[in-house]
């Protein structure tokens, strides 16, 4: 399975957006933040996968975005 | 274009790298970055023997992006490895030449490292190209209660944030 691609964040106006190329993420508050949450899971084995995340934080609540499942939470989650 | 990260082994007096992002990480008696058996672990009569250090680190050969922040390190939690066999981590700044370790002093469990209590390799914010971070250093004891031949791979994250 190829890995995953990572998400570009820009900003339109007031609107910080992710697309990793096939779905889009867009966290319209300003006062929050978009970052991507990145990892390399099984680092230094042949079997080693790349795991791309984006989150949106916003008043503390955080909301994490793998291309396919989102998690709503105030937790600090890693991959 | 996100940052392209490797996760690379460095050896020698000079830290020669090694891509070892999808590479196997061999701890051995011997500061190379070979996946063999030359200079395997052996299993003591009584005691531990010590592996060489390995010496690994966040490099960023290219990508555009504005900084890197949060950058740790973190097993799954459970030693797959067997009985008698302890891998230990330390985050340590300026590189040294790998040697064999001694002792386990300034040295953690690795598996107490999870993705909940992960190692810290730097706060940040780290920009451009080129090793950022602390050095994750590791290395891995054998006991005497340890069995024979090559142990299963265990399963190590390096995570960060990015902008």
């Amino acid at each position: 399975m190829p890995d995953p691609t990572p998400f570009e964040i820009t900003r339109q106006d007031k609107l910080q957006i992710a697309t990793n190329g096939k779905t889009t993420f867009t966290l319209m508050d300003e006062a929050g933040r978009v970052f991507r949450r990145r990892a390399v899971r099984g680092a230094g084995t042949e079997s080693a996968k790349r795991i791309e995340w984006v989150v949106a934080e916003l008043n503390g609540v955080k909301v994490y975005f793998d291309g396919e499942n989102v998690v709503v939470t105030t937790q600090d989650m890693t991959p | 274009m996100a940052a392209t990260v490797q996760i690379v082994e460095k050896n020698g007096a000079g830290g020669t790298q090694t891509d070892k992002t999808s590479g196997t990480i061999r701890f051995k008696n011997a500061d190379n970055s070979t996946v063999d058996l030359v200079n395997p672990m052996v299993k003591p009569a009584s005691g531990v023997d010590y592996s060489f250090e390995k010496w690994l680190r966040m490099n960023v050969t290219g990508g555009t992006y504005s900084q890197i922040t949060n950058v740790k390190a973190y097993m799954d939690g459970a030693n797959g490895l067997g009985t008698g066999v302890t891998l230990y981590a330390k985050a340590v700044g300026s590189f040294a030449t790998p040697a064999e370790a001694t002792a386990t002093t300034g040295y953690t469990d690795a598996f107490t490292y999870t993705s909940g209590s992960a190692l810290s390799l730097g706060a940040g914010p780290f920009t451009s190209t080129g090793e950022k971070g602390d050095h994750l250093v590791m290395m891995l004891t054998v006991g005497a209660t340890a069995s024979g031949g090559v142990t299963p791979s265990e399963t190590l994250t390096l995570a960060w944030d990015e902008i």
